[in-house]
């Protein structure tokens, strides 16, 4: 059907009479396309980030969601516990404070942590030099007062006389008479609030002068017991029960 | 007397298709903005009684236009401009009253158009639409129908009735001016 011709055109053609010049009106309509390509493409690109952001978002939610922050450590329970400690059953942790700053130096030695004992207050690392067991490191936290005495092995009654480290006193009771089995403890107090840390590396007992060293020098036993962090990382925990017999009782 | 196009002419110079040349194809795009342009404007102020807002209108169809025929998303570049312009109108026409505005130059216009306008614009807008695309514009059923979005039914019901109301409208008006 084609279009139709008539009078109405002729009619809509005096209505026309009047129409202003198109003068600069081609040139205005591509400035306004150019400003609306603009405007799109913005709008492109905000959506695109919006989409982006969100999800990131969603992402982050659903992993801190449903995913463990470290995986779940199961510590096997050693047998070579000393009768007078009463053994710890096998528990499962997330996270040990106190481990992250003992490993580094034992590894730093060519040794490796092989499992872990922990109650309450105290972790026992065991150590291994590949196969080979390589004694334990010990370490313990106490709430001593004010009044505390640093124990003297020699004398039951004397007080031991202490080095400072910060706010901290300590005095190392290194026993090495033994080159089959020797031992490297230190006893750090914090001044401020009485917790009291110990720490103790021993030797392999009985199996020759090499595995009878223990897997910290005396100098790194006393580098854990005087690291403020190792106060801080047993959080709460005060050792009351079961803990770990050290050379030299923190009394 | 203002040149107008024939009712049958139909620019088809520029189909909307991009040819991968970006200078020859806006150069193809400018030649048919500046030949279109006096004609949908035309046809805008026929819909709405407004020579600025026939202007303003236009100017976006043919921006709208000439964004997406530079990504290749129009097809035919005649019916994508009348289909946008006249939608453009009907929108607009919801929000104002049908007063026609003649132009900050004009001299004067006969009373004859105006009563003309004032017919049309009493018109249903699909009817009016109808009426400036076929008499106008010139645009046959199939045209017309593609750019309302009407079956070819549609397009001759409103046509007959947009006819058949402006003719009684106009008869109304002269019978009142002779008396």
């Amino acid at each position: 059907m084609s279009a139709p011709t008539g009078p109405l055109r002729e009619l809509l053609e005096h209505v026309l009479e009047g129409e202003p010049s198109v003068g600069e009106e081609v040139d205005a309509v591509f400035r306004r396309a150019d400003r609306l390509r603009r405007r799109r493409t913005q709008l492109l690109l905000g959506s695109g980030l919006l989409g982006a952001a969100a999800i990131v978002a969603a992402g982050y939610l659903l992993t801190t969601t449903l995913l463990p922050g470290r995986p779940a450590v199961t510590v096997t329970p050693v047998v070579s516990i000393p009768a007078s400690v009463a053994p710890a059953p096998a528990v499962t942790v997330t996270s040990d404070a106190v481990r992250d700053l003992v490993e580094p130096l034992i590894e730093g030695r060519g040794l490796d942590v092989k499992s872990v004992e922990r109650g309450d207050g105290w972790r026992r690392y065991h150590v291994v030099d590949g196969d080979q067991p390589r004694g334990a490191v010990d370490v313990a936290v106490y709430d001593k007062s004010d009044d505390y005495c640093f124990p003297v092995k020699a004398d039951k009654k004397a007080c031991a006389r202490v080095d400072q480290a910060g706010g901290l006193e300590f005095v190392r009771y290194d026993d090495v008479a033994d080159e089959n089995w020797q031992v490297r403890q230190t006893i750090a107090r914090r001044a401020s609030d009485g917790r009291t840390v110990a720490v103790m590396a021993t030797g392999k007992r009985d199996v020759g002068a090499e595995k009878g060293k223990p897997a910290l020098t005396g100098a790194q036993v006393e580098q854990v017991a005087t690291d403020d962090r190792v106060f801080d990382a047993f959080g709460p925990e005060t050792c009351e029960q079961g803990c770990p017999p050290f050379r030299t009782p923190v009394g | 007397m203002i040149a107008v196009p024939g009712p049958n002419t139909r620019f088809r110079a520029y189909k909307g298709h991009m040819s991968g040349n970006q200078h020859e194809d806006d150069a193809a795009l400018r030649t048919f903005v500046a030949a279109r342009l006096p004609h949908l404007r035309r046809s805008a102020f026929l819909m709405c009684g407004d020579w600025q807002l026939a202007a303003d209108l236009t100017r976006a169809t043919l921006a709208r236009l000439v964004v997406d025929s530079r990504r290749g998303a129009v097809a035919d570049a005649d019916i994508y401009a009348y289909a946008d312009l006249m939608e453009a109108c009907r929108k607009r026409n919801r929000r104002r009253e049908h007063v026609f505005v003649a132009s900050a130059g004009a001299e004067g216009v006969a009373a004859e158009s105006i009563l003309l306008l004032d017919a049309l614009h009493k018109l249903a807008p699909r009817c009016r639409a109808v009426l400036v695309l076929r008499y106008w514009d010139g645009f046959d059923v199939e045209a017309t129908g593609a750019m309302l979005d009407l079956d070819d039914e549609r397009v001759g019901a409103y046509e007959r009735a947009g006819l058949a109301a402006l003719e009684k409208l106009l008869s109304e008006s002269e019978a009142a001016m002779a008396g």
